[in-house]
């Protein structure tokens, strides 16, 4: 066994009180190391966008932008779905858009909730042809947009056009009208006939396709009960869907209709 | 070479300026592009300052902490932008003090969240999340339906806003509080004057489901409603944001 070769290291030269400091190089590899980091990020600054002049900022030998490739990569993918959906069996995009865009509002399970409609329930408001659900969705309901749709119930109640015991009287008939019996002799039911069958159709059996509900089927948006009705005729209604013409493209709001065709046929069948 | 430190260790004044040079390399990287802001934010169409009520809710979006959830920043990746939509211009941001860029998904990004909902949704949604969305974690918000909001502040709010170059008439400082309470108007009767003062982007409708009252929850649904919204992306010239 062969003992180590002595060696003394160098020192700075220092001493505090017999103490001394050894004067060692750094190990090479880290060295190096250091040195290739920077030659590496001058290499970057000549590649990649980098340095800010004047009037513009270095765009790099390669040309490279995060934002052109993340279109680029848009594209392309649109391309390959067009492409995959075209193949038979491809499975349909409609339920990953639904539960993208869709389901805040209208509920996972397409039922709606309170103030969102049901969209599974047949009971259609502008009559559910795959064109009309198409122009809802990409115009929206009660939007900015310059071809929405335009549903509005006045407020009956707070702008004064009918006296509060009407109201209650007229709530209590168009609860009715979804019941065994309604009486279509009463006073609120002559008041209905004058203030609301415009819209509503004659005894609130709605017209087919104009966005109004029908009001003698047991659908109901905002909630089929006295009360419910009440504030209804109160402070009237201006429910919006949004419009997605700027946010989906022409084949994503196709997917989406197919969707809600197929999802309300299966749940009528 | 091995001894090149000891010949400068022992010149202090020397090794002062050396010092002086190593240190201000690192501030010249931070300061250097702050110089050329003005050409690295993009030109775009239909930017503006917030309006006054918009203001108060990024305010009450400050307080109540949402950036700790949602952030504010679609970024250059293909999943952002596939389910957000277009990816943040550093434009979205010129009037954010401070931005809202975030750093954490808890909940979804916000950056485009403007017009993707009702208002109606909004309000039922802040006020009792789960009730809208199953299995949400977002704590309720009930409260600022309840709040009346104080649009007082807004006249010195805008005014440090402009101080700071943010363009605001002094007359759009002195009438804030007031401009506040028109952007929430069931009615809209001011809409034109609104969209006069501040652009045609402005949207003017009783936020809250309670036209008789100006709260926070007006204030807070006009800012999310307004996200995203402004810039024109039909208009916008593809050599300008491609870098």
């Amino acid at each position: 066994m062969t003992e180590p070769k002595e060696k003394t290291p160098e020192t700075t030269d220092h001493e505090w009180d017999g103490i001394t400091e050894f004067r060692n190089p750094v190990p090479r590899i880290f060295k190096l190391s250091y040195i290739l980091t920077i030659l590496i990020s001058v290499l970057m600054w000549v590649l990649l966008p980098s340095w800010p002049g004047v009037r513009d900022i270095w765009p790099g030998v390669l040309g490279y932008s995060s934002r052109t490739t993340v279109l680029e990569g848009v594209e392309e993918a649109k391309a390959l779905r067009q492409q995959a959906s075209a193949q038979a069996g491809a499975r349909p995009l409609g339920s990953i858009l639904f539960a993208d865009n869709c389901a805040a509002c209208h509920g996972y399970d397409l039922a709606g909730q309170t103030g969102f409609p049901n969209l599974i329930d047949a009971a259609w408001l502008w009559s559910g042809t795959r064109e009309e659900i198409i122009a809802t969705i990409r115009y929206g309901i009660n939007t900015d947009h310059p071809d929405t749709r335009y549903s509005e119930m006045p407020a009956f109640g707070r702008d004064g056009m009918l006296p509060r015991a009407e109201l209650e009287a007229i709530s209590d008939y168009v609860a009715s009208l979804s019941g065994p019996a309604p009486d279509h002799e009463s006073a609120a039911a002559v008041a209905f006939d004058e203030n609301c069958s415009a819209c509503h159709g004659a005894r609130g059996s709605g017209i087919a396709g104009s966005g109004v509900p029908v009001l003698d089927d047991a659908h109901w948006i905002y909630g089929g009960g006295t009360d419910a009705i009440l504030e209804t005729l109160h402070a009237g209604r201006q429910g919006v869907m949004p419009a997605w013409e700027s946010r989906l493209n022409d084949r994503q709001i196709e997917e989406l209709a197919d969707y809600l065709i197929g999802a309300a046929d299966a749940q009528g069948s | 070479m091995q001894n090149a430190h000891a010949k400068l260790e022992r010149h202090s004044i020397g090794f002062a300026l050396a010092i002086l040079f190593v240190a201000s390399l690192g501030g010249l990287v931070e300061i250097a592009p702050l110089f050329t802001i003005e050409n690295t934010v993009e030109e775009v169409e239909g930017m503006r300052p917030y309006t006054p009520l918009e203001l108060a809710g990024r305010d009450i979006y400050v307080r109540e902490g949402c950036y700790a959830c949602h952030s504010q920043m679609i970024r250059t990746l293909r999943s952002d932008v596939e389910r957000y939509g277009h990816f943040s211009l550093a434009a979205e941001s010129m009037y954010d003090r401070p931005f809202q860029w975030g750093s954490k998904r808890t909940g979804p990004d916000l950056a485009r969240v403007g017009l993707k909902y009702s208002d109606a949704w909004h309000v039922a949604h802040l006020q009792d999340p789960t009730a809208l969305v199953p299995g949400s974690v977002m704590p309720p918000y009930a409260f600022l339906s309840e709040t009346r909001l104080s649009p007082a502040y807004l006249e010195s709010a805008l005014r440090s806003l402009r101080l700071a170059g943010d363009p605001y008439s002094p007359g759009q400082v002195r009438e804030a509080p007031r401009h506040a309470a028109w952007q929430a108007d069931r009615d809209a009767q001011y809409e034109d004057e609104l969209r006069t003062l501040y652009g045609e982007n402005v949207q003017v409708r009783d936020f809250d489901g309670q036209p008789e009252r100006l709260t926070e929850m007006d204030a807070l649904v006009a800012y999310l409603q307004m996200l995203g919204t402004l810039v024109d992306f039909d208009a916008l010239d593809p050599q300008e944001i491609a870098r």
